[in-house]
């Protein structure tokens, strides 16, 4: 409370001192996961997605949102994220639709990002999908004496194998009769390399797989941002498993990939994207 | 009655002198080996090695509680598990085979190909949280994981002994610690072979010793990535200034004749995306090969004679099924494997040096053995 005073003290004095007084207000922008226009949750079907029309039911639904910012007639200001236990820190929150119906899960779910901006008319947010490179590669380990801040704790969001985090983890399960094999979308850092005569850790990544995403037409106090898992299957080869990673994991060479990735908006073995991502959008 | 005192008074004085500092861990080191690499935050101790062999052998450590670390490493098996490739506690089948912890502690990277895994306290997260494939299926129940562990009784004096200074010692990252602790203490370094270098010239056969001639030699020359006192190019230890990262394609496989390998093991090139890396998986230890079978990371060499007749022919020519290919021309493959003249004698010799890298004592020693069924047998 005391730092949030002081910081708040400064601005004024900064904003008088210009002679153009700006105050804070609150925003809390709002998350929805859908099936198209439809909000779903844990264990909803899913019919008829992908390029195989195949039946679908969510068992996991998180994504990292970092580097928020809302977009006015006048440019962008970044949101300062509030630090609210156990879902957000000031550098980057977790959104998680999933509860309980994952093995991986838990029943704590959270649909809002939250943070400070300067009051203003704002028409359009823009955010990043996954994990600051600095917090991407520090130690995963569960313990109260380390300093993993909460939002990365959660062991289904590790990517130990690519040495990160999971920046989306999307787990969906065949329904009886379904074909499929099942879909899975884990999205992360890629191509990771330190300096290995140094025996160093992750110093960069070939593949960032951070998401961009920008939606226009957005008003933060009533608008909601709709995840839509529809439209991350739009194309994807959904009734077989080529590689290991069931659906698309971000493992190099897997024909489950491409699709998922354009719509994304992310390059995906050397091929640019078609256009901008199309997963997230204004509702 | 004297003596036995004069004995007494200087070790009583040091302990005077470090107060209630822990005692230095004592290595049990074959000769000539050093000491592994301790990282600074994990120091040994002989209640941590104890709590770690605890838990490798617990099943407690899966989400259904059917498999522990030692399901897929077994001692007999100089700690793997006999299977081409190995089986979660789900059932779900993993891409690549159980791989040696002999001398585990002296690896400079861990698994067969991640160049950013440097640490057994980071890997153990791997199999113990990994969902691609899952393994021991613990991903999301960490809570449930320290709660099984803070019930069993043995923990409950040995979690606080090996992590005194800590309040509540009951965390995940000290299983991770414990696991590493007692992986660095998996030493292998008394075979026949070592014997023999060691000056008993009895240890070793003459065939065995014309086998080491071979293998050491230019013209097969396995040493060069299976060099050194691990026998493999990939090391790490306490004297070490650098690490030593090896990762070598062998000509198993060339699908596309640019050097594909069958999806989804593609080694280095997992982490790298550079072609030249596609193929290339760390050379592993040869001690106690001949109890390691079947061979590569995919399991894909039943036995040590093939192993051997795959390095002579210089890769493998894959005639049939579904991996159709000729690794001898991958464009990968590592100019040290250009195979060799092989007869059936040479067969033989290299064959028996292999096996006297087998060190019984290693296999069957009890400090590494399941500790929970001593527990069970005691009155």
């Amino acid at each position: 409370m005391k730092t949030k005073t002081i910081f708040l003290s400064l601005l004024t004095a900064l904003g008088a001192a210009c002679g153009d007084d700006v105050s804070q207000t609150t925003v809390s922008l709002q998350f929805a996961l859908t099936d198209g226009d439809t909000e779903i949750g844990c264990d909803d079907l899913l019919a008829g997605v992908g390029a195989d029309a195949v039946d679908l039911e969510v068992r996991d639904a998180r994504f990292y949102v970092s580097n928020v910012r809302l977009v006015s007639a006048s440019g962008e200001v970044p949101v300062a994220l509030d630090d609210v236990s156990p879902f957000q820190i000031s550098d980057v929150a977790l959104v998680d639709f999933e509860s309980a119906c994952s093995d991986a899960g838990d029943t704590n779910t959270n649909d809002v990002v939250v943070g400070t901006v300067p009051e203003g008319e704002y028409t359009g947010v823009r955010f990043t999908v996954g994990v600051p490179f600095e917090l991407n590669h520090i130690d995963q380990v569960v313990d109260e004496t380390t300093t993993t801040p909460e939002p990365l704790r959660a062991t289904g969001m590790w990517w130990n194998w690519q040495g990160g985090f999971k920046f989306i983890r999307v787990d969906l399960a065949p329904t009886p009769d379904s074909t499929s094999p099942g879909f899975n979308i884990h999205l992360g850092s890629t191509a990771c390399m330190g300096n290995p005569l140094m025996g160093e850790d992750v110093t960069s990544c070939g593949n960032p797989n951070r998401m961009e995403v920008e939606l226009t037409g957005f008003d933060p106090a009533s608008d909601t941002i709709a995840f839509d898992l529809r439209a991350a299957l739009d194309g994807a080869l959904t009734n077989q498993n080529t590689g290991a990673a069931l659906g698309c994991q971000s493992f190099p060479m897997d024909e489950e990939c491409p699709a998922v990735f354009d719509n994304l908006g992310l390059p995906y073995g050397g091929v640019a994207p078609s256009g901008p991502q199309s997963v997230f959008r204004v509702r | 009655m004297l003596k036995p005192m004069w004995r007494f008074t200087p070790l009583f004085l040091l302990a005077l002198a470090c107060g209630e500092s822990a005692e230095a861990y004592v290595w049990d080191l074959p000769p000539g080996f050093p000491e592994p690499r301790v990282p600074e935050d994990n120091p040994m101790s002989e209640a941590k090695v104890e709590l770690g062999r605890r838990l490798f052998y617990d099943t407690r450590l899966s989400g259904n509680e059917t498999q522990s670390c030692a399901s897929c490493h077994l001692q007999s098996l100089a700690f793997t598990d006999g299977r081409v490739q190995g089986v979660g506690s789900t059932g779900e089948v993993h891409p690549r085979s159980s791989m040696s912890l002999a001398n585990v502690g002296y690896a400079a990277t861990l698994n067969w190909a991640n160049p950013l895994i440097r640490e057994l306290e980071p890997q153990a997260l791997g199999p113990l949280f990994g969902e691609t494939p899952v393994e021991l299926g613990m991903a999301g129940r960490e809570d449930e994981l320290v709660a099984r562990l803070r019930g069993e009784l043995v923990y409950q004096e040995l979690f606080p002994e090996a992590f005194p200074e800590q309040e509540d010692p009951f965390t995940v990252s000290r299983v991770l610690a414990a696991l590493a602790a007692f992986q660095r203490t998996l030493i292998s370094g008394r075979s026949p072979y070592d014997a023999f270098t060691n000056g008993d010239s009895d240890a070793s056969s003459e065939s065995a010793q014309r086998g080491a001639e071979l293998f050491f030699g230019e013209e097969a020359e396995c040493f060069h990535c299976h060099g050194g006192f691990n026998f493999t190019a990939s090391l790490d230890h306490s004297g070490q200034v650098f690490e030593t990262l090896s990762f070598q394609n062998n000509g198993l496989y060339d699908l596309d004749g640019r050097g594909l390998y069958p999806t989804p093991n593609f080694g280095l090139f997992e982490f790298s995306e550079d072609r030249r890396d596609m193929g290339s998986f760390k050379p592993p230890t040869l001690r106690n090969i001949a109890v390691t079978a079947p061979y590569m990371h995919d399991g894909s060499i039943a036995t040590l004679e093939e192993v051997i007749q795959h390095y002579a022919d210089g890769g493998r020519n894959v005639t049939e099924g579904p991996h159709v290919g000729d690794g001898r021309l991958n464009p990968n493959k590592s100019i040290f494997v250009n195979g060799f003249e092989l007869t059936p004698e040479r067969q033989a010799d290299l064959l028996a040096f292999l096996e006297s890298l087998t060190d019984e004592a290693f296999l069957t020693d009890p400090r590494f053995a399941d500790p929970w069924v001593e527990t069970d047998a005691a009155p």
